[in-house]
């Protein structure tokens, strides 16, 4: 069975680069957006962020719209790549060669 | 891992990407409800306008619907950037661009073949220049969007050539309609 990346394999880290590499490359999502969309709290889409930056699959970008903070996500050219190397796992599950 | 569950999980993938992909672009259908809606209230009256032939009260009932789209459109157009920034938003200037040559053209028209002084051909003109900026728009967008743009367009035609003086309220409720609809639809699919 091929290896399982531990950072992807736990369930809200796998939706939060699903839901980001289904962005176009170099697309940036919002904190709330990304939120809303995965049904999280911040404080656990705050908690897997971090995780993910710390092993370089997403880039968090902090702004200011006025005087509202923004953060901007991102997911990374390594990201992407541990995220499709995720999927393939996947499916040589499915279909072992 | 067993079978089932990477399967599962790859489901749960697809599915989380296409509503991520459709979610970040979710405010374009409030766009086609926000003027489906303005369609349907400014061709109804129109249509009752033309009925009690006060034609020259036209331009009361449009402008300040013109005005609400526009608005509107800036605040829809504001909402979206905060959701996602996308590299395809790059596409959105020139489009508005395009919007834009296309209302001067049909300016220009209206000036110089002196349509002005026959509302029926300036509705039908606008109308079918809204029918081709949708279908152009669809060919970079989605293209769904071509084929709300070819049906308006093929609406207006057989309105004017078959039923002209139900033009305004076919427009209406059919063209309005099927914007409201279609929008309604984008939402309900993208988020």
């Amino acid at each position: 069975m091929a290896d399982l990346d531990p950072v992807i394999h736990q369930p809200t880290r796998l939706r939060i680069m699903a839901a980001l590499v289904g962005l176009d490359e170099g697309d940036k999502a919002d904190f709330g957006f990304l939120r809303d969309l995965l049904g999280l709290t911040d404080g656990n889409l705050s908690a897997h962020l971090q995780r993910l930056e710390e092993a370089g699959y997403v880039q968090i970008e902090k702004t200011f719209v006025g005087r509202r903070p923004k953060t901007w996500v991102c997911a990374t050219a390594e990201g992407r790549a541990a995220f499709a190397a995720y999927v393939d796992a996947l499916e040589s599950i499915l279909y072992p060669k | 891992m067993q079978p089932q569950d990477a399967l599962d999980d790859l489901r749960a993938i697809r599915q989380i990407m296409e509503r991520a992909r459709r979610a970040s672009d979710g405010f374009g259908g409030w766009f086609m409800v926000l003027w489906g809606a303005i369609w349907l209230v400014g061709f109804t009256g129109t249509h009752f306008i033309v009925q009690a032939r006060l034609e020259q009260f036209t331009h009361w009932l449009w402008m300040p619907l013109n005005i609400l789209g526009i608005l509107g459109t800036i605040y829809l157009g504001i909402r979206m950037g905060e959701r996602a920034r996308r590299k395809s938003s790059a596409l959105w200037g020139p489009i508005f661009l395009w919007w834009l040559a296309l209302a001067a053209f049909d300016g220009a028209l209206i000036w110089k073949l002196r349509l002005y002084t026959d509302g029926a051909n300036v509705a039908l003109l606008i109308v079918l220049t809204i029918a081709l900026g949708y279908i152009q728009f669809g060919l970079f967008i989605y293209w769904g969007i071509s084929v709300i743009g070819l049906f308006i367009g093929l609406l207006a035609l057989t309105l004017v050539t078959w039923l002209p003086e139900y033009f305004n309220l076919g427009v209406a409720l059919l063209g309005g309609g099927a914007l409201i609809g279609s929008g309604l639809w984008f939402i309900r699919h993208g988020e």
